[in-house]
């Protein structure tokens, strides 16, 4: 990057929030997908105004932007594919205000999911969505990702909760979208395009939350099915009868198996399928819903049902879920991570077809993740160094993207598009939407200055990319 | 005092290979870049920038590794910046041993640039030679009131005039005049003896903290334990470890390893979680050699006997800061709790987040007293909070760092040691002979 830019740049931050040095730019060139791109130079800048006259400059001078917030995505929504400017919000970390009169949040992009969670909670009230990364994400990458979590089956993903927006659009010109009420339709619903947009339409500076009643009490339950199927048929039944459990999570045997390796809590290695499942919300209900829902895992063949009696007992039937990710990493060094979602009543089908998947490419897979709507997490179990074997994993992510969609589904639940997704997008939504978003972008971005290269696949240029900057 | 001489442990060849940048890369191919480390790690919670925390500092050693940065002047401060507190280690998702990653990284950047002048000056010259620290800490004993001001009330030192690395109000430890070997002798037998234990007293206990070390032979011949303790023992290596001098760091565990060998004894007792951390690590395949920190033990020898507060520690409120390397890195957070509980029923209270760094690390204290005395300002928040007479630790780095947050709070909270604490309860507090009778 020329010095004169940077010398610019430095004016508006100053020279503290500037990262020039090789060494500084390495840590801000990966997230979660664990892919290395170098950007030019880090800013952290304080305000909206100082957002606003990056975007100014790089639209004038033609460098690419990238917002990134704790750099967790799972796509590579964060990652400089082509160099230029991170801009991360490190320190426009302020909760602004928590309104209890109207139920709302406001917040700067740089704020820590659980921070805003915690002060909320301080108050009585709550807010919902919790992706596993939510001790140290940011809700500004929350939003511009669309996150999602295990609550998500009973309070929605992140777009539920957005209620208005502040952003800088890539010309520098600062826009407001969306208010502060429940209700309010005024013209499009530019709040719900730039969620989950990945950092490609503006950069978001301000974000007005919904918040809700802090559920009074919760119950935690774990079901074992002897057969996968049963397991799976028990998620839509469950739905059918009219009940909505707060999470509804699964793992299939190997993932049960990795679990019980890794920390020996007992868990049943024989079983076909664990679901883990959660109501909440006033405490003379939850019995009867507990009940009901342990009738319902009985009737479709549990063979056990174990009810937590204490939060100490419910955080140990948390914790097997939560080790499943750590805790497969030994079955094979690379996990290529799906994070495909059906329509609930399709959950059998999928399970299925996945393992015949499996099957046909050899390959081992384990499937968690939040069944109860849809979302499952299908890992296949790779190794980067066996060409070969990327190679069949390759395929079979293929397979079962064509089945997702066979069966009316999506291919991202939770993680969006990014670069990891891109190849695929198109399968979903066909030629012609993806040549409306690309319209879209220009009219937001002539410049195409905001981050570059995701969501819209072009063969040509990833392999360029692939060659100029791979670390 | 020589005894029964065992057959020397050849150490195994591969003991010295892991912490080299080659070695480390199933530890590297571990880490997934999920970002966890952001939300426990002390430095980064403070900075809020990616080179501070391990997730930044790993990619950093990837990039080492394959040539994207050089050992630069700023690759060794950002890899200087971090406290090997473990926490983002006990709290990987994925189980990266942070430690052995950041030992390689040091250790090829002091391979390729070697030591800053003063480190290399205190760890090849002073610590590595036990004789030359002895000298160090006597005339250090001497000279310390000409350079700092006592502080009665808190038992430490505060700077005269301007010292470098010294910020004006931190305090200091004092050097007592009689080190733990001028004040005991090397072997203290046990009236009924029922185990013999080697005690590897460390440097600070050794020099600055005496008295802790008094506690422990004194409680554990109470006990029936006889205390075997070599003055030839030198320091267990840690500082150099850290800082990425595996020379010196092997030269001094090699050292202890041929003191260690020339005695028979039936478990090895730390007092220092850094120490202990190192010793478990070093002895981990030695079937001779079991590795214990004091309060292990306690927790069996003093199982049904019935503790009180003695009168020194009496109707006070106590809690407990657990050592990073003593919770983290040993793994050890239920022993000393069960011992304060016994000796202080309902006046032992937790508070807020125990586990969180006091922000000493050791050296880190010295090169980098801001961010270490913002971390030690909110382990001071939550102490006020509990109200408590005594704050209790395992280890003399914290008891160092506690002291000075105390002080710069303006809190009359005392600082102790867990062993102080055991030798100030009943049936210890009254002396062995009350003891024996009870």
């Amino acid at each position: 990057m020329e010095e004169r830019l940077l010398k610019e740049i430095k004016k508006i931050v100053g020279g503290e929030n500037l990262f020039t040095s090789r060494e500084k730019r390495v840590c801000y060139s990966y997230d979660a997908t664990n892919l290395l791109y170098l950007p030019d130079a880090v800013v952290f800048p304080g305000c909206t105004e100082e957002v606003a006259a990056l975007l100014r400059l790089a639209n004038r001078y033609r460098f690419p932007v990238v917002p990134r917030g704790a750099g967790t995505g799972m796509t590579g929504g964060s990652v400089p594919v082509k160099g230029g400017v991170v801009i991360a919000f490190a320190r426009m970390n302020r909760i602004i205000e928590i309104d209890e009169d109207n139920l709302i949040a406001v917040v700067q992009p740089g704020v820590i999911n659980y921070d805003l969670r915690k002060e909320a909670e301080k108050r009585g009230l709550y807010y919902p969505p919790d992706p596993a990364s939510l001790k140290y994400s940011t809700i500004g990458g929350n939003v511009a990702e669309c996150a999602g979590g295990p609550h998500a089956v009973k309070y929605g993903v992140t777009r539920d909760y957005v209620l208005a927006l502040e952003v800088v659009l890539p010309t520098g010109e600062v826009i407001r979208t969306g208010a502060r009420t429940v209700k309010s339709v005024v013209g499009y619903d530019l709040t719900r395009l730039f969620v989950g947009s990945e950092g490609t339409l503006g950069v978001i500076t301000e974000i007005v939350l919904k918040l809700i009643p802090l559920p009074e009490a919760k119950r935690t339950l774990l079901a074992v099915f002897p057969d996968i199927r049963d397991a799976a048929r028990t998620v839509s039944d469950i739905i059918r009868r009219r009940i909505v459990p707060t999470t509804l999570e699964f793992m299939d045997n190997n993932a049960i198996r990795c679990v019980e390796d890794y920390l020996h809590l007992g868990l049943p290695v024989e079983a076909g399928a664990i679901l883990l499942i959660e109501v909440d919300g006033a405490e003379d209900i939850l019995d009867s819903q507990v009940h009901k829902i342990s009738n319902v895992c009985r009737e479709n063949g549990a063979s056990g049902v174990e009810i937590a009696r204490d939060e100490e007992e419910a955080e140990k039937l948390w914790l097997a879920r939560r080790s499943i990710s750590a805790s497969i990493a030994k079955l094979a060094p690379t996990k290529v991570n799906e994070d495909i979602a059906v329509p609930r009543s399709k959950v059998p089908d999928i399970i299925n077809g996945i393992a015949e998947i499996a099957e046909k490419f050899d390959l081992p897979i384990v499937n968690f993740g939040h069944a109860g709507d849809g979302n499952i997490h299908v890992n296949i179990m790779s190794d980067r160094r066996d060409v070969e074997r990327m190679k069949r994993a390759e395929e079979a992510v293929r397979d079962l993207f064509r089945l997702v969609l066979s069966l009316g589904g999506s291919i991202s639940g939770e993680h969006g598009i990014g670069i990891s997704k891109a190849p695929y997008m198109a399968w979903e939504t066909g030629e012609n939407v993806v040549n409306l978003m690309k319209s879209m972008k220009r009219l937001f971005d002539p410049n195409g200055i905001l981050n570059p290269g995701k969501l819209f696949y072009n063969e040509d240029e990833k392999e360029k990319i692939e060659k100029s900057s791979r670390g | 005092m020589r005894m029964k001489r065992r057959k020397l442990k050849n150490r195994p060849e591969d003991e010295k290979g892991f912490v080299a940048l080659e070695d480390i890369d199933e530890e590297l191919v571990r880490c997934v870049k999920c970002g966890s480390c952001r939300s426990v790690c002390p430095v980064f919670l403070e900075e809020k920038r990616e080179p501070s925390v391990a997730r930044g500092k790993i990619a950093l050693t990837e990039a080492l590794k394959k040539g994207v940065v050089d050992t630069t002047g700023e690759l060794a401060g950002i890899l200087d910046n971090c406290i090997l507190c473990l926490t983002c280690a006990a709290n990987c998702p994925n189980g990266v041993d942070f430690q052995r990653i950041m030992v390689a990284s040091r250790a090829a950047i002091v391979g390729k640039r070697g030591l800053p002048p003063i480190k290399r000056i205190v760890l090849q010259k002073v610590i590595a030679s036990g004789k030359i620290l002895k000298w160090v800490a006597s005339t250090g004993s001497m000279a310390q009131y000409l350079l700092f001001r006592r502080i009665p009330e808190d038992s430490g030192l505060k700077r005269r005039f301007p010292i470098p690395y010294v910020p004006k109000d931190k305090l200091v430890p004092q050097i007592p005049r009689r080190n733990l070997f001028d004040r005991l002798p090397e072997l203290s037998p046990a009236k009924n003896e029922r185990m013999r234990a080697f005690f590897f007293t460390g440097c600070a206990i050794r020099y600055l903290m005496p008295e802790v070390g008094e506690a422990l032979v004194r409680v554990l011949n109470d006990l029936g334990v006889t205390i075997i303790m070599p003055e030839e023992q030198v320091c267990c290596g840690a500082v150099a470890e850290a800082a990425g001098d595996l020379e010196t760091f092997w030269k001094l565990t090699e050292k202890n390893r041929q003191v260690v060998g020339e005695y028979d004894f039936d478990v090895m007792i730390s007092a220092c979680g850094t120490g202990g951390r190192v010793l478990k690590e070093l002895y981990k395949n030695d079937p001779q050699v079991k590795v214990m920190d004091i309060s292990e033990l306690l927790v069996d020898l003093l199982a049904g006997i019935n503790l009180s507060p003695g009168r020194e520690i009496a109707g006070v409120t106590v809690t407990y800061h657990d050592s990073c390397h003593l919770r983290k890195g040993q793994g050890v957070i239920q022993p000393p709790r069960q011992i304060l509980r016994a000796i202080f029923g309902e006046n032992f209270v937790e508070m807020e987040d125990p586990a969180r760094c006091c922000g000493s690390g050791g050296s880190y204290g010295v090169t980098h007293p801001d961010i270490s005395a913002r971390i030690l300002s909110r382990k001071m928040e939550d102490l006020k909070a509990t109200g408590a007479g005594i704050i209790v630790t395992g280890c003399p780095g914290c008891m160092i760092q506690l002291r000075d947050g105390v002080h710069r709070f303006g809190l009359r909270t005392r600082v102790m040691h867990l062993i102080e604490v055991v030798a100030g309860a009943e049936p210890f507090a009254a002396g062995a002979s009350a003891f024996a009778a009870g």
